[in-house]
């Protein structure tokens, strides 16, 4: 079995409707089914507006440099700089040697300037990954900026639709915000809707090392398109608390879509059901199944099941901290991105109450568990402290990202975590 | 390529389906019959791709004649890949989609005097499930601040394609999708003229 299925309690009222939590942990395979990696098909779309300048278009140029040298005959790269005008320096090439010495000579001639079309700068780069799109690639345009997106189209609820859309199409979207200018909302809804990764990099000098992780992962796929397939019970519902994307497929069968898995990586997915009302002593199943392109799950499924019983028993019932620790985490770092845009915006009162009430909610189930009390207490701190006033950009930025990373399942610094 | 074999039990609890539906979609010409009868039969990825996008085509009220009609011009890739792809594929390929987004111009709309913020523009508003448009619509999700953004036609501009060290091509975008074809055309056929060229 590559997934396995953790329930918080194991009743349910008879007489009210309850919500429960079920965590589904999945583990991707070391290799493909073929044994082979998968091709991949990337395109690094960078900034270089006015603000990119100086060291900054020096790092990111040799971050792509880095980054193409992982690559080889199987794949296929190519490279578009952005401001208000839009270069495909490397229009989508093979990535034999030839190709990357030729990069490499390409980019000396590109330097900073100009305003941020980040919109167009993106779409070519996708258009040049779209040339070359195949059942059998891993498919992603990489994006990186600095700043905000001040030509062409900004608003994010397009950009995250075309993201979607292009993602339906093959073509998924990984985002990089570099320095304190950026939009971190912006940048992890696109990459949330595009089916890949988010990275915020404090330091330009890091731009290399995260643009070589994130292409590394896209090196190392080995199930794509990997989704659960949730049946309910009769007049249940479903929620997701990360920020996957859930559809409703039938009255009681949900999809929760999960993107690309790289080899050995550790996913958690926490489901919040809430069932309907039921006969004591009737069982209430939930039926989870695993799927991806490359059948790396081999349509695993299992079930777990909750039976109905009156309110005494269901008020004595353990809990599994296990599954709350987790519940916890998830709600907090949700509580902190949303708590640093009403910080961002001025409303310190509304960011520390969010806080604050998330802290309440953890004491009222932690029961002396060490973890979740110090969980609430850092969420009161952080209330009474950093969001209570105006905070400086870069704590906003780490804080928002390591609470993506967090919601992502990812380690702290961003990166899929692994099986050893 | 199909490259599992499975048991006639094997297929049947991966595609949820029970014997006597996998010996009736033979019969009908839905599956191709595996070659041999009896418990030494074997089904590859192929049958069981084809058994699931079957339910799936029944799920959406297809008759079982057109369900056949269409699994008749699949090969196994293609209906592994329907079948493991997901719900409803989108008609146009990406690179449609990009170029649908940015060669064709249109206008958007000015906002109607009095409403409460602008309309979503057309551009996208054609591409929003009609769920989100009336979301949208409804005010629950934000719509963007009236002007924040120019207009489509502000949006044209240069776009360089470098084809060789010393040699560029400077293209004046939006394209017609015609024009975009021919541009992409020229950049691959440029490219390789000059690759052959190299001293």
């Amino acid at each position: 079995m590559t997934f396995d299925l953790r329930q918080d309690r194991d009743l349910v009222r008879a007489a009210a409707r309850s919500t429960r939590y079920l965590v589904v942990r999945l583990v991707a395979p070391a290799t493909t089914r073929r044994r082979e990696r998968l091709p991949v098909n990337v395109s690094l779309v960078l900034d270089r507006s006015g603000s990119m300048g100086g060291p900054k278009i020096r790092l990111a140029k040799e971050a792509v440099d880095r980054a193409i040298a992982a690559l080889d005959e199987r794949d296929r790269f190519s490279v578009v700089f952005y401001d208000d005008r839009i270069d495909v320096v490397v229009p989508s090439t093979t990535a034999t040697g030839t190709a990357r010495s030729a990069a490499r000579e390409a980019l000396r001639a590109v330097d900073a300037r100009g305003s941020t079309n980040l919109f167009e700068g993106w779409m070519r780069g996708c258009e040049q990954v779209a040339l070359h799109v195949g059942n059998d690639v891993v498919s992603r345009a990489l994006l990186l900026t600095d700043g905000l997106a001040n030509v062409g189209i900004t608003d994010r609820f397009e950009l995250e639709t075309h993201a979607a859309e292009l993602r339906r199409r093959g073509v998924a979207t990984s985002t990089f915000g570099v320095g304190h200018d950026f939009d971190e909302a912006l940048l992890e809804a696109m990459a949330t809707a595009g089916g890949g990764n988010f990275y915020y990099i404090e330091d330009a000098r890091q731009i290399a090392d995260f643009m070589t992780s994130e292409l590394g992962e896209a090196l190392e796929v080995v199930a794509r398109d990997v989704r659960l397939e949730v049946a309910l019970p009769a007049g249940a519902q479903l929620e997701i608390l990360g920020p996957e994307r859930v559809e409703r497929g039938g009255p009681d069968a949900w999809t929760v879509e999960l993107g690309d898995l790289v080899a050995r990586q550790e996913r958690e997915v926490v489901l919040r059901v809430n069932f309907a009302p039921g006969t004591p002593g009737e069982a209430a199943d939930v039926a989870i199944g695993v799927r991806d392109r490359d059948r790396a799950f081999a349509a695993d499924r299992a079930a777990v099941r909750w039976t109905y019983a009156d309110h005494a028993r269901n008020d004595r019932q353990p809990r599994s901290v296990e599954v709350d620790r987790l519940v916890a985490r998830l709600f907090a770092a949700r509580a902190r991105q949303d708590a640093v845009q009403l910080n961002k915006a001025g409303d310190y009162r509304r960011a520390s109450a969010m806080l604050a009430s998330v802290a309440r909610r953890i004491l009222g189930y932690a029961d002396g568990d060490r973890e979740l009390l110090e969980l609430a207490r850092e969420l009161d701190g952080q209330a009474s402290h950093e969001f209570a006033a105006a905070m400086p950009a870069a704590l906003q930025k780490s804080v928002y990202s390591g609470a993506s990373y967090e919601r992502r399942m990812r380690s702290a610094d961003g990166q899929a975590r692994r099986r050893a | 390529m199909p490259d599992a074999a499975y048991t006639l039990a094997d297929l049947c609890g991966l595609a949820d389906v029970t014997p006597r539906t996998v010996r009736y979609y033979i019969e009908q010409g839905l599956l191709r019959s595996p070659g041999t009868t009896g418990p030494g039969a074997r089904y590859d990825d192929g049958h069981l791709a084809r058994l699931r996008l079957i339910r799936r085509l029944q799920r959406e009220h297809l008759p079982l004649a057109e369900i056949r009609a269409r699994l008749a011009t699949l090969g196994d890739e293609e209906a592994i890949a329907q079948a493991e792809g997901p719900a409803g594929p989108p008609e146009d390929s990406a690179l449609d989609y990009v170029r649908g987004v940015l060669g064709s111009p249109i206008a958007r709309p000015a906002p109607p005097a009095g409403a409460a913020g602008p309309p979503l523009p057309r551009l996208i508003a054609d591409r929003v499930p009609s769920s989100v448009a009336s979301r949208l619509e409804a005010g629950i999700v934000p719509s963007p601040p009236p002007g924040a953004e120019p207009s489509v036609s502000d949006r044209s501009h240069w776009e360089r394609f470098v084809l060789a060290p010393d040699v560029e091509l400077n293209v004046r975008r939006p394209l017609t999708r015609s024009q975009n074809r021919a541009v992409a055309r020229l950049v691959e056929v440029a490219r390789q003229l000059l690759e052959e060229d190299k001293p």
